[in-house]
């Protein structure tokens, strides 16, 4: 099976929401970065979400957080901010949450703390710092690495990519899965990183040599699939890894219960544990190796049995974190919310430490992280991130089961008495209530812990809206959506825009309200799975739709709805979307390569059909076909401007000679004659060039007024042009040839005239401006330039607005009467434009047979689609290039109804006449 | 715009199409059956 290539495009409607829209699957903290505005690390926060983020397409975010730290301005970061962490002192705090970076290995050097003398002052608002958008579906992990410089992340789209947040903001893809990508785990001695996902395997990558500046040339070093031997059965997806710095262990948890072992050296099993009843969806690896699994159970690896398990939560245990190098210290958060800290540092029974319920979230809490003591990041399916502030454990926490709900700041066992009053932000919320029953209960009965109240709970971003349902209305064009704050707006699909906004309402009364008795074929499908409207187009169906031009309400565009007013559209809606987007590429450049140019250049041979109508001209054709052919040939070769001189005589010689021809003959001639001689012209010496050029426009013209304006005519397309910047590429124009022969049915001529087209541009990139200049002349002098507003026009239907030769539209009148024969008209013309907002992403994704899940080959925006036209040309599917390039999509057989039509009863009208 | 279109006993709107028509109004397969007459003043 072939791979299939989609196109999609993501519709939001305000370029800069940065927050995230969907649940956070992931966290990371990193306190060593160090703020270059204040030579102090001030505490950076990823967080990796499930949506795209605002800008547009992709499917997560990474953000950064700076963290706040009090007394350091936080001149470095970026923008906004928002909590932080309250508390700090001076030297930094970290509190950023999205993303994540890898830490590095010495990592007990310095590693900042929390100034507790400056805790109480107000805690710092956690700013928001950068954004990055670049996987298409949920990133499910990040993990940090290269002392914090590089971030890695693992999303459903398959794709593992490496970040430098610090540098740029394109990600590099380090490789893909056939699935899902669930889990990360990085080892920094050996400098690898693991990836499980749901393709059942674990594959390791070599990160080492991706230091931000080297590029990554090593990435594939170790692409071993460790899980094709022992984790076959279907139960066994990924959900979770782990491993100790020094990478001697990896752990992988799945959904079959059980907890394996591996050994990454030698890629095979050590050992698996059992025991759980349910899903492991979180572990932990102690730094000499031990390990703890999620619902909590401790094992040890040495003598591979269950050391503990503590029965803490009442609900499955989602996550675990814990900077302890033995684990004795962890939190775990839970599917209800509950997020609780252990410790059992510096008992002699496991049994005597503690536990403390440290905050409770509304949702299950996918990831956290905490710091020092002093606060908690929680993670969950909400699209905000929550910093709680920490419990201080052991002794402390004694007292405080003494007086039973004594309330005391939690950060501040030492300034007990400060901690409330002098800190204004935090006042009662940072007052930790212990109601929960305090000591862990081990092994024996499962207590619940009741938390009364929470810590400080400091919420991240307001929340912007996302998207969760969609209904496309019949019209196939407008979408309702609810966001989960419950406000329904209306989408257009087409102008990827939004219409408005309902308010708070039922969307399915909205709905039967404004929908419309229609019928269209569906000609793409909507999802909400990234938090914004994604509109997948796919080769089958999406040029199935079609409306009316003047329904459509499109803006503007009299000029072309004039023309097409009772035309039915032959376009569909995703024409218009990609022709629009082509031009948009196109922004100056490509695009007068593109689809404009090609009709210009399309646009003379259609001309020449039609005037071709005697059998007499085509010998002229034929002869001039070979000449311009052959001449071609020549200055295929390179700098063959000897041969110049003699075509162009030929061809006037032709043109001149044939006095007996009759005119029509003649004027098909005269252009072919003014193309050869362009081209050939242009590569020439300036000077002769520029001579050649203007005689042989001379003689022609002067010899009858038709052919002077058809010489005109062809003139102006050229000039046209030649005037844009482009620089059209070699492939291109072939594609144009291409598109030429093939729509037209072309004869040798006219192939001929396109090879000569495709040259002079060539040719006059070589020469530069001179030969330009020239044609810019002959243009203004030539009495026919009434014919360039045609071209225009024709562009102009394209929907280029930027047309170079758009200045007049006056003569365009005029030039309908010079020129008799009806123009041929390009289907690619036959959409107006519409103005798709610049920052609307599109993607091209490969679905591969093997794979559940598509991979993003190119993501871009729409106002980026000039800077990536090649890449586009690249990734593009075969259909989209076959209609951006040649107009042309595939014809489905047209779709018949059968109807009778007769009189009512009862009218007394007549029967229709037969036929 | 002196006559309508109508079928299934419902006028159609001139500017809605044959496949609507079908869809919509028609509902049923086989050739659609349209019945022009004069406009009807009241309606």
């Amino acid at each position: 099976m072939r791979s299939t290539r989609n196109v999609s495009y993501i519709i939001t409607h305000n370029k800069d929401d940065h927050g995230h829209l969907l649940g956070i699957n992931s966290l990371a903290l990193d306190t060593r970065t160090v703020n270059p505005k204040t030579g102090k690390p001030e505490g950076i926060l990823y967080s990796a979400g499930r949506d795209e983020k605002e800008p547009i397409v992709t499917i997560n975010d990474l953000k950064k957080r700076d963290g706040g730290i009090i007394q350091l301005s936080d001149g470095g970061i970026v923008q906004l901010s928002d909590g932080n962490n309250s508390i700090l002192s001076k030297s930094d705090d970290d509190d950023n949450i999205p993303l994540e970076k890898f830490s590095d290995t010495k990592k007990g050097h310095y590693y900042w703390k929390i100034d507790e003398a400056n805790s109480f002052s107000p805690p710092r608002a956690s700013t928001f710092r950068q954004s990055f958008r670049s996987h298409t579906d949920w990133v499910n992990d990040i993990i940090l690495c290269h002392n914090n410089e590089t971030l890695i992340s693992a999303s459903s789209d398959r794709t593992l990519k490496l970040w430098h947040p610090h540098i740029s903001n394109s990600p590099t893809t380090i490789g893909y899965h056939s699935d899902y990508i669930k889990t990360l785990a990085h080892a920094q001695g050996p400098g690898w990183i693991a990836s499980g996902g749901f393709d059942r395997k674990i594959i390791l990558w070599d990160i080492k040599e991706c230091r931000p500046s080297s590029g990554i040339s090593s990435i594939n070093l170790d692409y071993l699939s460790i899980g094709t031997i022992s984790e076959v059965s279907p139960k066994s997806s990924i959900y979770t890894l782990a491993c100790n710095p020094s990478g001697s262990v990896l752990v992988s948890g799945s959904p079959d219960k059980i907890i394996r072992v591996w050994d990454p050296r030698s890629f095979k099993q050590i050992t698996s544990f059992t025991g759980h009843t349910d899903n492991i969806r979180a572990v932990l690896v102690s730094d000499d190796g031990e390990l703890v699994n999620t619902t909590i159970k401790l094992w040890s690896l040495r003598t591979q049995r269950c050391i503990n398990t503590f029965t803490i939560h009442s609900d499955s245990v989602w996550s675990l974190f814990s900077d302890h190098p033995r684990l004795e210290t962890f939190y775990a958060g839970s599917k209800d919310g509950l997020v609780t800290k252990t410790d059992y540092s510096g008992c002699a029974e496991i049994r005597d430490g503690d536990c403390v319920a440290v905050c409770k979230e509304d949702a299950g809490v996918i990831k956290l992280v905490a710091l020092d003591n002093k606060f908690v990041w929680t993670a969950t399916y909400d699209s905000s991130i929550k910093r709680w502030k920490d419990v201080c454990m052991r002794r402390n926490h004694k007292n405080y089961m003494l007086s039973s709900s004594s309330t005391s700041p939690p950060t501040s066992p030492t300034f007990p008495s400060t901690s409330p009053p002098s800190s204004p932000p935090i006042p009662s919320s940072a007052v930790i209530k212990l109601t929960s029953n305090g000591g862990v209960n081990m092994d024996t009965e499962s207590a619940t812990i009741t938390t009364t109240d929470d810590h400080m709970e400091d919420l991240e971003d307001p929340i912007p809206v996302a998207l969760i349902p969609n209904y496309m209305l019949n019209n196939r064009r407008h979408i309702l959506t609810l966001d989960n704050s419950g406000e329904v707006a209306l989408w257009d699909i087409i102008l990827c825009s939004r219409l408005k906004t309902f308010g708070k309402h039922n969307i399915d009364e909205v709905l039967s309200k404004i929908n419309t008795i229609e019928s269209i074929p569906n000609w793409c499908s909507v999802d909400t799975r990234v938090g914004a409207l994604t509109v997948q187009l796919d080769e089958k169906s999406c040029f199935d739709a079609e409306m009316y031009a003047d329904e459509a309400g499109l803006p503007e565009d009299v000029e072309m709805r004039e023309d097409q007013r009772k035309i039915q559209r032959h376009h569909n809606l995703m024409q218009q979307r990609l022709q629009q987007s082509d031009f948009r590429r196109g922004g100056g450049d490509q695009q007068e390569s593109r689809t404009t140019l090609s009709q210009k250049i399309s646009f003379p041979p259609a001309t020449l059909h039609s005037t071709d109508t005697s059998n007499n001209s085509s010998t002229i054709y034929q002869k001039t076909s070979i000449i311009s052919n052959s001449s071609n040939n020549n200055s295929g070769g390179s700098n063959s401007t000897p041969t110049t001189p003699p075509t162009a005589a030929t061809i006037q010689s032709i043109i001149n000679s044939p006095g007996s021809l009759p005119r029509i003959t003649q004027s098909p001639t005269t252009p072919v004659a003014a193309f050869t001689t362009g081209p050939f012209t242009a590569p020439a010496t300036t000077g002769t060039s520029a001579q050649d050029y203007f005689s042989v426009n001379q003689s022609p013209s002067s010899s009858s007024g038709t052919a002077s304006s058809i010489m005109g005519r062809f003139k102006n397309p050229f000039n046209v042009r030649s005037k844009t910047p482009r620089s059209p590429t070699n492939t291109e124009n072939k594609q144009e040839a291409e598109n030429f022969s093939s729509t037209n049915n072309a004869t040798n001529i006219k192939a001929g005239d396109l090879k000569l087209t495709v040259s002079t541009n060539q040719l006059k990139d070589e020469n530069n401006s001179q030969p330009l200049r020239k044609d810019d002349e002959t243009m203004v002098n030539s009495p026919t330039t009434s014919f360039a507003p045609q071209l225009n026009q024709m562009s102009v239907i394209g929907g280029s607005p930027s047309s170079p030769s758009s200045p007049s539209h006056i003569p365009t009148r005029q030039m309908k009467s010079i020129i008799v024969p009806p123009f041929v008209q390009f289907p690619v013309q036959e959409t107006p434009e519409i103005q798709i907002p610049p920052h609307t992403i599109i993607i091209i994704s490969e679905e591969t047979p093997e794979a559940s899940a598509c991979v993003d080959l190119y993501r871009g925006t729409v106002d980026s689609l000039d800077r990536d036209a090649e890449i586009v040309e690249q990734k593009a599917p075969d259909w989209l290039i076959e209609f951006l390039i040649k107009g042309r999509t595939t014809q489905k057989e047209p779709f018949k109804i059968g109807f009778l039509l007769k009189p009512h009863e009862g009218s007394e009208l007549d029967d229709l006449p037969n036929g | 715009m002196w006559l309508e279109l109508v079928c299934q006993d419902q006028v159609l709107p001139p500017t809605m199409t044959l496949s609507t028509i079908k869809s919509h109004i028609w509902k049923t397969g086989g050739d659609i059956t349209m019945t022009y007459r004069l406009r009807m003043k009241s309606v």
